[in-house]
């Protein structure tokens, strides 16, 4: 019996909690999980992951044991087979961590997320537990596997997988199954794959665009050139790999014969090796099969193709126009993301048979089933006699439709109906079970094979092709022009592209068509609501030495994506078909020394030819611009590198790298690409397009001298069209892995952007795109580290960036000293609040002027209202910072504004308060050390003094913090308050109410929120003559009405209406209660005779649960029971509760003693929901306290949330003290990549293996430490 | 009323437009901005840095006030940069 190692099995069927589970698992003690190897679960997938276990096995046998384990998915997901590898690698593990990512089709997304978000955690969990693997279990999808695989291929977590994990897992699969296809490693390893070919290889993968493929060639370049062995291991890749389509012929066959080092294999050579391409609707064919083959196949091979044909039964196979496709051996491999080898297709046919024979129904709910398929064999197939098929069917087939859409599958078609040997009888079902010929015309060509003559069909060909016989013929009263499709030519010897070349040969001719497609279609990516395919493909077809079935193919997938309208297809019919070749022909043969797109001067004459002459001009410019482009940016990358090598080296490794020089020819073409965009933008315009642009045109938008300009629509398309083309084509021109990375930034970037809604969207906008942006990062820094980002706070930290918050906080300081200035002069107007004006920094004056300029005369002319206008931007900016900053961890930022000197009313309490302006005094960049209060004098008095005196401000004296949601353009209102906090509004100042000449009454919506609004309303409506139904309502209490006009839903989520400021209940002169934005009539609530129309509009979550709310740790005894403070306050301010909270060691002596474990909080504190705020009051200052005095005395300090409080490894040179809310729980050592720690043992351990809370949160810390070491300073 | 600054709307030019398009085009503009920004920010930030940003796109909860902020801190040429796209954007689409 072989030893059995230790599990962790994660078996919950729920993959979100499946990975959960293992993130739990991950956070754990380390030490718990000694050594470790890999094991392999697989899934009901006929073999799931035996490639990748033949491939480990084969290839690195030091990752240890595989284990694999069959599941029956109809069931319970019980084990049905178990099939274990030898011992010898039981022996080497002592752990297997076993994860089985289960569920629904979401499983992969998440699956993928997981590891994505986890590279870096996951690496370095292996890393530190020494397991060199992962065990992986899906239940039904193998592309899951596939894709998982390959992320950690990527991270080369795994050396190889296989021989095709796409196809091989399913075809070679089972638990009996036995074949082994992986490379056998060691047999020849002497042989190395030839030079040429690896050049070779790489230009078509340098030279391909489509993602897919690349990735396909990512992989072959991995197995095939990093791992195969032999010869003919990388013989059978490259036929398996072509297979699947990723070669061409040509380049197969080119690789072919640089593999047997000969300069060409001759094409019947060739072509016998060469397995045919198969597309997914390809009717099933006859298939030829050796004459020696054994056509048993195992038992478990058959079930699992018929545990795979249960999968197909409920896939969406379909084709582009979402038909459902039949399932053929090739659809079927395809689907299980086989690879789609002829002999792999043999297989699956043949299992099929067996299957069918056994009475297993393919039938699809659809309706589709599985056909017999006939084989025969090579011999047979060498003497059987040509095909049957009339050449009127081929002719016909050769003229369907719109030949260019069905003109691959149409093709293969055509070439199984010529193969030799094929009957009437297969020409009729080949015919018959077609996808891509409806019935009409399957009826005809049956009757052209059965009856009508053939002969009378081609009488009536016409002698040469016309572009209108591109539609499809009425059978058979007009048959169809046959044009025949090329016979795959072999590569004839480039270029055609080269305008030196005094004849234009077929080939040449062809080229230029091809090129000349490439133009339109450059020409239609300059719609900006083109898609990015026309680049791709238009770069494609620049290629030299293309076949016209290379082509084809490539234009086929705009087909399939359906992105040409019909006169795009039509126009690029003509050019492949040469319709339009008198065009360009004479051009070329007049002046054969004319550049390729010379030729197409004359047409300038015309507007048109105009616009085409410049975007070619563009494209060209843009080409060679995204040429340099891309050199710079690898420049940059390497320097970068060897640049902070180097700093780090010198200890300085914090410097940013200095961006280099633009080489003079990089800088030429980029001027070349501006003018060309600005050439074509006069054009646009209607302009001279040989108007010279200004000299430092880009310097000259702002200048005082430019005019004011407005903004043009069309160029705004044309801009973002232009930008997409160049930066796909300079992501294009990356390593697939670079351009992964970058999409994957710029994806998550735009994510980002795109989560915000319009309203802050327009908000952020109006500050982004600014010349003086300069203040944007600034109010925003507090917001930023706010949110709740422990990540960014802890980076902004560790890399010395504190002075951003101070940076920030300067901001604030400032535009608080501004906001007390202006507001002095105020007169309040409600206005929409936009963090823009703050963007004023002096800074961009240069840069600024015309529009400070302007500014400051509307300034002149908007008397002070307009003034008050700014102060309440300023003060909804100075808010929301000092709000964002509240739930900063890790910053002083928010310490220094939610905890002022004398731990006083916050900032953001005294907003509350009634709006009492601190003085700029009270907001010092850093405060005093609060310990020195703490240690010396009462904190009640500290708290008195520190609170400033009310002024006149002419704030509301109680209003609540408001809920500022992501940008303050958007100032949303708070959340409805609880009935309770509506009973103090007598208290409050209410804003004025204006009743118009009409009789109106407007009240407008309160910061307080609609429940508010209501009762302002109620207050102001008392004494008028209303409706009784209105009486009536207006007689119940406000949050009542409130709930019943659909502002406030207190049981559900988004529980509160979502507000603008300036928003406005409104009376009218009707008796109509309705809300109004500005003069927009938004809705109307109530109608004069008291019918409730409920507000639908958007709601929000006003009560989020967050660290920003439960910070709220207020001192106001007044302030209204909202959703923002929490339920179990802390009495007093937070100095009185950190006095009450926290524990003094008695060698406490300055407030840095606090990082040494000094001054922690008291243990009843550590643990217990009841505690929290306790936790939260406490590491709220200890936070605060760091940032204010101890940046400079440590090296990195990692914060960890940790039961509503925090773990503090801080870090002072080699040591790390790990501290639980200011208790010292541990200690440790940071080596050269070496961690190691140690529990603090008088805290106790726990019994019976079960741990005591300290060491829970110890193991939490040294599993956060290990994931986040890099922020450590690495001591050697 | 109008959400958008007359800063704004007299830099870009957007007086002439409905309200509705004024923001339809603010959005754009801000779009195209964001993106360039980003695209050239990358270039310039460190490995270290990008793991950093890495972690910051991931969190569900960020903004691009935090980005902004994030890259602010990082690239000490931020504004400039900013700047920069911000005027090529003028050039391109401004009469």
């Amino acid at each position: 019996m072989e030893e059995t190692p230790e599990k962790i099995s994660i078996k919950n069927p729920e993959t979100a909690d499946a990975i959960a589970e293992l993130q739990e698992a991950l956070e754990g003690d380390p030490t718990e999980l000694p050594g470790g190897f890999l094991k392999v679960n697989s899934s009901n997938i006929s073999g799931g992951l035996r490639p990748v276990e033949d491939l480990i096995k084969n290839t690195k046998p030091e990752l240890g044991v595989l284990e694999e384990q069959r599941v029956d998915t109809e069931r319970e997901p019980v084990p049905v087979t178990t099939r274990r590898l030898p011992k010898q690698y039981y022996d080497e593990a002592s752990h297997v961590l076993d994860l089985h990512i289960e569920g629904d089709k979401n499983s992969e997304a998440e699956a993928i997320d997981f590891f994505s978000r986890g590279r870096r955690s996951i690496e370095e969990f292996f890393e530190a537990k020494n397991i060199k693997g992962l065990t992986l279990r899906a239940r039904d999808a193998q592309t899951r596997w596939k894709k998982v695989i390959e992320k950690l291929i990527d991270r080369d977590l795994i050396g190889d997988y296989g021989n095709g994990i796409y196809g091989g897992a399913a075809l070679r699969g089972g638990s009996g199954g036995s074949e082994k296809e992986a490379s056998p490693i060691g047999e020849s390893e002497s042989w190395i794959v030839p030079d040429d070919f690896r050049n070779e290889f790489e230009r078509i993968q340098n030279a391909n665009r489509d993602p897919g493929i690349q990735k396909d060639l990512d992989i072959f370049k991995h197995f095939g050139l990093d791992v195969v062995r032999t010869k003919e291991d990388l013989i059978k890749k490259l036929q398996d790999t072509k297979g699947a389509g990723t070669f061409t012929d040509k380049q197969y066959n080119l690789l072919l014969s640089m593999i047997n080092r000969e300069e060409r294999e001759p094409a019947s050579k060739v072509k016998e090796e060469t397995v045919p391409l198969v597309v997914e609707n390809q009717p099933q064919s006859p298939l030829v099969v050796e004459e020696e083959e054994d056509f048993t196949v195992s038992e478990s091979f058959v079930d699992g193709i018929r545990s795979g044909a249960e999968t197909w039964k409920n896939m969406n196979l379909e084709d582009k126009d979402g038909n459902k496709l039949p399932l053929t051996p090739e659809s079927y491999i395809r689907s299980m993301g086989g690879v789609l080898s002829q002999k792999n297709i043999n297989k699956v046919a043949i299992a099929f048979d067996t299957l069918v024979e056994q009475g297993f129904a393919f039938k699809t709910p659809q309706g589709y089933e599985i056909q017999k398929i006939s084989r025969i064999t090579k011999k047979e197939s060498a003497t059987e006699k040509a095909s049957e098929v009339p050449e009127s069917i081929l002719l016909t087939l050769n003229n369907l439709g719109d030949r260019l859409s069905n003109a691959v599958p149409i093709r293969f078609l055509v070439a199984d109906l010529k193969k030799p040997g094929v009957t009437k009888e297969q020409v009729a079902q080949l015919i018959t079970a077609s996808g891509v010929i409806d019935d009409e015309m399957k009826k005809s060509l049956i009757g052209m094979l059965t009856g009508a003559s053939s002969e009378s069909v081609q009488d009536q060909i016409p002698e040469a092709p016309r572009m209108e016989d591109s539609v499809a013929p009425e059978l058979p009263e007009a048959p169809p022009v046959y044009i025949p499709w090329p016979q795959f030519p072999e590569p004839v010897p480039p270029p055609v592209y080269s305008p030196q070349t005094p004849d234009t040969s077929p080939e040449q001719q062809a080229s230029l068509r091809y090129n000349k497609i490439a133009d339109y279609l450059l020409s239609l990516a300059q719609d900006p609501e083109s898609p990015h395919i026309f680049g791709l493909v238009a770069a494609y077809l620049r290629q030299e030495g293309l076949s016209e079935r290379d082509v084809v193919f490539e234009l086929s997938t705009l087909y399939n994506y359906d992105v040409l309208l019909p006169e795009q297809k039509k126009k690029i019919q003509d050019i492949l078909d040469g319709n339009i070749e008198e065009e360009v022909q004479p051009e070329i043969k007049t002046d054969p020394e004319l550049p390729l797109l010379e030729p197409i001067e004359p047409a300038i004459e015309n507007k048109e030819g105009l616009d085409t002459q410049l975007r070619l001009e563009l494209a060209s410019a843009r080409e060679r611009y995204v040429a340099f482009e891309v050199e710079y940016r690898k420049k940059v990358k390497d320097g970068r590198k060897w640049y902070q090598n180097a700093m780090t080296t010198l200890g300085a490794s914090g410097k940013t790298y200095p961006m280099p020089d633009k080489d003079p020819a990089h800088s030429e073409a980029e001027e070349e690409y501006f003018r060309a965009k600005w050439h074509l933008k006069n054009f646009i315009l209607g302009k001279d397009t040989d108007e010279v642009p200004p000299e430092n045109a880009e310097d000259s938008v702002n200048t005082e001298n430019a005019q004011p300009r407005k903004i043009n629509k069309k160029l705004t398309e044309q801009s973002e069209s232009e930008r997409r083309l160049a930066q796909n084509l300079i992501e294009d021109a990356l390593s697939p892995k670079e351009k992964s990375e970058l999409r994957k930034k710029m994806e998550a970037g735009l994510r980002v952007y795109n989560r915000l809604n319009p309203a802050a969207r327009v908000a952020f906008n109006a500050a982004f795109i600014t010349v003086g942006l300069v203040g944007l990062g600034k109010v925003t820094a507090g917001a930023a580290m706010g949110i709740g980002t422990v990540r960014l706070a802890r980076g902004l930290v560790s890399l010395g960036t504190a002075n951003v918050a101070g940076e920030a906080f300067d901001g604030i300081k400032r535009k608080k000293q501004e906001k007390i200035k202006e507001e002095r002069q105020g007169l309040h107007e409600a206005n929409v609040t936009a963090v823009e004006t703050l963007a004023t920094d002096s800074e961009s004056d240069g840069n600024y002027t015309l529009f400070k300029e302007e500014e400051r005369k509307q300034m002149d002319l908007d008397t002070e209202a307009a003034r008050q206008e700014k102060i309440d931007r300023l003060k909804k900016a100075a808010l929301m910072a000092v709000v964002g900053g509240a739930a900063a961890f890790g910053t002083g930022l928010a310490i220094d504004n939610v905890v002022p000197s004398g731990g006083g009313a916050s900032a953001l309490d005294k907003n509350k308060t009634g709006g009492n302006t601190p003085s700029p005094e009270n907001i010092p960049k850093k405060t005093p050390s609060f310990m020195d209060r703490f240690l010396k004098k009462p904190p009640e008095t500290q708290t008195q003094a520190s609170i400033p005196k009310v002024t006149e401000a002419p704030t509301p004296k109680v209003s609540a913090p408001e809920k500022i949601i992501e940008a303050p353009v958007a100032e949303v209102t708070k959340a409805p308050v609880v009935p309770e906090a509506l009973k103090t509004l007598p208290a409050v100042e209410t804003p004025p109410v204006a009743i118009d000449i009409k009789g109106e009454v407007n009240v407008p919506l309160s910061s307080k929120g609609y429940i508010a609004t209501i009762a302002e309303l109620q207050e102001k409506l008392k004494g008028k003559p209303l409706s009784t139904e209105l009486t009536a309502l207006l007689q119940e209490p406000p949050e009542k009405i409130a709930i019943k006009l659909g502002l406030y839903k207190p049981d559900e989520p988004a529980e509160s209406a979502l507000g603008f400021k300036g928003d406005q209940i409104t009376l009218d002169t009707q008796g109509n209660i309705s809300l109004m934005r500005g003069d927009t009539h938004l809705d109307t609530l109530v109608k004069a005779d008291g019918t409730i129309s409920e507000y639908n509009g958007e709601m929000f979550d006003a009560d989020p649960a967050s660290p920003v709310e439960t910070e709220t740790v207020t001192p106001e005894p007044e302030a209204p029971k909202s959703s923002v403070v929490i339920e179990q306050k802390i009495p007093g301010t937070l100095a009185q509760t950190i006095e009450e909270i926290a524990v003094k060691d008695s060698n406490f002596t300055k407030i840095t003693d606090m990082f040494d474990g000094k001054m922690p909080l008291k243990k009843e504190y550590q643990f217990g929901d009841q505690f929290k705020s306790q936790r939260v009051a406490y590491s709220k200052f200890f936070t605060g306290e760091y940032i204010k005095n101890a940046l400079d005395l440590f090296d990195y300090q990692l914060a960890i949330p940790y039961q509503e409080g925090y773990i503090h490894a801080i870090q002072k040179g080699p040591d790390v003290t790990i501290l639980l809310n200011g208790e010292k729980i541990g200690s440790g050592l940071i080596g050269d990549g070496k961690i190691g720690f140690q529990y603090e043992s008088k805290l106790g351990k726990g019994i019976f293996g079960v741990k005591s809370e300290y060491e829970q949160a110890f193991a939490k810390a040294v599993a956060e430490v290990e994931k986040n070491k890099q922020f450590f300073k690495v001591n050697k | 009323m109008n959400p958008l600054s007359k800063d704004v709307i007299v830099e870009w030019g957007l007086g002439d437009l409905p309200l509705e398009e004024q923001i339809d085009m603010v959005d754009r503009i801000g779009r195209l901005i964001y993106q360039a920004v980003l695209v050239r920010s990358l270039d310039i930030l460190s490995e270290v840095e990008q793991v950093e940003f890495d972690l910051l796109l991931d969190e569900d909860t960020t903004t691009p006030q935090e980005v902004v902020v994030f890259l602010e801190s990082k690239i000490p040429t931020f504004k400039l940069l900013l700047k920069e796209e911000i005027n090529k954007l003028k050039m391109d689409i401004l009469v």
